[in-house]
């Protein structure tokens, strides 16, 4: 499986990527903002996506938007920090299937990861 | 029927429990034999059948009743060997065998996933893992049913005993959010509303929580309802998590957890439990205020073991009147003295930064914050009706505390022979008693500059050719306080950063000089000089006039000839004695009141003295400070 990070920072996409304890993800794509995102996505159509809510170029809630419109099966992940209830649940309610929230550690990533790879199984 | 069986059911009763029957017959064996072990026990539901002592199946009675009720079943069926019977039953791979263990509604539910004709079946159970066993009996279906209905009646009475007992609230919704009949009792208490079934789940919630967090809520249980999102992973965005309420007219702590309901697959149902956790909340709270005076009476050890003790006393004395002070002002509402005040506290403040007293420090600086606010609602006419003194009394009662906790730890010591020295109020001051006063003060002002050279990355050393012996008791206090303000005002304004220095050929340790000369005779006999100066970038002349401007100060205007320009200068390094004047734009715990130098001629001026600043751009800033000998020296 492949799984594409998105976030503006590079220090939390390196977090992110160092993460990754499943065996299962093989290839890995990063993107720094929405739009870098959903092109990055539809050329290489990974399974699985963490993706930011803050960012330039098309927020996530736009990326997510697109995401889904291009495989309503997507398995995205947010990873952001909680700023409001809402934003979580609007991002909840356009496709993500989870949302976790930074700061992080780099045991809930991959535990969250390994929960994503089940559910884009099932 | 005996039915006694159901009186002893449970919960939990398996089907081992059930009246159950093992009456078997050979193959080989006449029908009219059948019907007569069925006659003889009406409650019998069949019979096992075997050959040769290996069990081949069931007889019903249901399906012995179907065959010999055809036409002619008798006259076919009695007197021919049961094998004939058994092969027209219709029952051949359908038994349906079950562990004696297995719980009787499992099995009911085994039972009736039959097919249509097969439903009323007797049930096969079996001791044994092998079907073949000898150990084979067989349960009568409508047994089952009636053990079933009982033991769902026994669940749901346990069921309500749960839910009127249980402290938390539990609470199912459907996908609508329509809260189902079945919750806790506690529900009822914890929202205080009664019947709640049937009302939807955000309806509730508006009551005590709100329009926003409802709302809220309600989008949350949609995100449980959605089956493309993961549990595990969406927990953390629980906005009800911790929520205030209002219930009752009273305000209260409620946690809510949520948890899906699966059946198969769909999420038919979210059950919720709410708690109120209004008393842990609160305890949270009276702990994190224990940790805090534990961690503030840590830190006063600290101060206290670290400062000299003379001043320690003196610096409580002083804390003492600014305290009361304080609480007068707050008493009578008295607006004239703000200023004065102000200037005490800032003075406070100062020696506290020299005793390194981090904690009065702290307190004294939000003192002067409500200072400056309430001096800000007078100097407006639209506000000054607003003016409320009360606004400084937590500040006050904090700094009683930390006098009263030092007083405390003081007097521990003390007894334990830690601290030798007259440390508490009321102590003999030393300057009269001992010969050669304070010693610390140069030590307190050098530990001073590196403190604050550390903290603003502004390398800098305080030096001094003189004794405290040259300066007249009388004078100490004084000195102390000025030198506070002048050390401040140095490393804040005057020392360039390092990039600075370093462009401008300086070297990068700043230097704080301090001198005292008596003047006998000279220009100034009878009084003595002290003279501070730092090597920094000087009094930024332009600055100064600026701000002087934006606050409506008088200010000489640079002058055409080059002698006017000079004296016009000098007039405005005055202006920087001016009451609340600062260049800073803001204000941090080192600067920016526009206090410290207005403190400093107040003083001086006090003591019948007075202060000239000298200063020339990117070399050095002095201060001279000229004070009449004392009359006891």
């Amino acid at each position: 499986m492949k799984l594409l990070i998105v976030d503006d920072s590079l220090i939390v996409r390196n977090a992110i990527e160092r993460s990754i304890s499943q065996g299962q993800i093989t290839g890995v794509l990063r993107a720094e903002d929405g739009a870098r995102a959903v092109a990055l996505y539809r050329e290489h159509r990974p399974e699985l996506v963490t993706m930011d809510l803050t960012m330039p170029h098309l927020d996530g809630l736009g990326a997510i938007t697109a995401i889904r419109e291009i495989e309503p099966n997507a398995s995205i992940l947010v990873i952001s920090a909680l700023n409001s209830h809402a934003m979580a649940l609007e991002a909840i309610a356009r496709g993500a299937c989870g949302f976790l929230t930074k700061p992080f550690t780099e045991r809930e990533v991959a535990e969250a990861l390994d929960d994503l790879v089940e559910h884009a199984h099932g | 029927m005996d039915a006694e069986f159901l009186a002893r059911l449970h919960p939990q009763s398996t089907v081992g429990e059930l009246p159950s029957y093992a009456v078997s017959l050979d193959l080989s064996q006449k029908g009219q034999e059948l019907a007569d072990v069925l006659q003889k026990d009406p409650d019998l539901p069949g019979v096992v059948v075997t050959a040769d002592d290996v069990v081949r199946g069931v007889i019903s009675r249901g399906q012995y009743l179907r065959l010999v009720g055809r036409y002619l079943g008798l006259e076919v069926y009695h007197p021919r060997p049961i094998r004939l019977m058994f092969e027209a039953t219709e029952v051949d791979d359908d038994l349906l065998v079950v562990p004696a263990t297995t719980q009787v509604q499992a099995a009911v539910r085994s039972a009736l996933s039959r097919p249509r004709t097969l439903v009323y079946e007797p049930l096969i159970i079996s001791g044994g893992r092998r079907i073949d066993d000898a150990s084979l009996r067989l349960v009568d279906f409508q047994d089952l049913l009636m053990a079933d209905a009982r033991i769902s009646a026994l669940r749901n009475r346990q069921m309500s005993q749960i839910l009127s007992t249980v402290q938390e609230g539990f609470l199912l919704v459907d996908p609508e959010h329509v809260i189902a009949a079945e919750y806790s009792r506690s529900v009822e208490d914890i929202f205080a509303t009664p019947a709640i079934a049937g009302r939807r789940f955000e309806d509730l919630l508006r009551e005590i929580v709100g329009d926003e967090r409802a709302r809220l809520g309600g989008g949350y249980l949609d995100t449980l309802f959605n089956p493309n999102v993961i549990e595990k992973l969406v927990t953390q965005i629980n906005p009800l998590l911790r929520v205030e309420a209002t219930i009752a007219g009273t305000m209260k702590h409620l946690a809510f957890r949520f948890l899906r309901s699966l059946e198969g697959s769909s999420i038919e149902r979210v059950m919720v439990k709410v708690e109120d956790v209004t008393r842990e909340v609160e305890l949270a709270a009276e702990l994190a205020v224990q940790e805090e005076r534990t961690r503030e009476r840590v830190a006063l050890v600290f101060d206290i073991l670290r400062a000299d003790a003379g001043q320690l006393s003196t610096f409580l004395r002083d804390l003492g009147t600014v305290i009361q002070n304080g609480e007068t002002l707050v008493r009578r509402r008295e607006r004239r003295g703000l200023g004065a005040y102000f200037r005490s506290v800032h003075g406070l403040k100062g020696e506290a930064g020299l005793l390194d007293l981090d904690l009065f420090q702290g307190e004294l600086h939000a003192l002067e914050d409500r200072l400056v606010s309430l001096r800000d609602q007078l100097s407006s006419p639209a506000t000054a009706d607003l003016y409320d003194p009360t606004v400084m009394t937590p500040s006050l009662r904090h700094l009683r505390q930390l006098a009263d906790a030092t007083r405390s730890i003081i007097d521990q010591f003390r007894r334990l022979g830690h601290l030798q020295t007259q440390a508490a109020d009321g102590a003999p001051e030393r300057e009269n008693g001992a010969n050669d006063g304070d010693p610390g003060l140069f030590e307190s002002v050098e530990r001073l500059v590196a403190e604050l050279s550390e903290r603003l990355g502004k390398p800098a050393r305080f030096h001094t050719r003189s004794s405290e012996h040259d300066i007249p008791p009388p004078h100490r206090r004084l000195l102390q306080r000025i030198l506070v303000q002048l050390v401040r005002n140095s490393i804040v304004h005057g020392l360039e950063p390092l990039e600075e220095r370093q462009r401008a050929g300086k070297p990068l340790l700043g230097s704080l000089q301090f001198a005292v000369r008596s003047h006998d005779e000279g220009p100034a006999p009878g009084h003595i000089e002290y003279v501070f100066q730092d090597d920094g970038a000087g009094l930024d002349l332009e600055a100064i006039r600026r701000r002087a401007l934006e606050r409506g100060l008088t200010v000489p205007a640079p002058g055409d000839r080059e002698s006017f320009a000079a004296e016009a200068d000098d007039a405005v390094k005055m202006l920087i004695f001016a009451s609340g004047f600062s260049t800073a734009d803001e204000t941090t715990r080192d600067a920016g009141r526009g206090v410290g130098l207005d403190l400093v001629h107040a003083a001086v001026d006090e003591l019948g003295g007075y202060v000239v600043p000298h200063s020339q751009p990117g070399a050095f800033c002095a201060f001279q400070i000229i004070l009449p000998q004392p009359e006891a020296s």
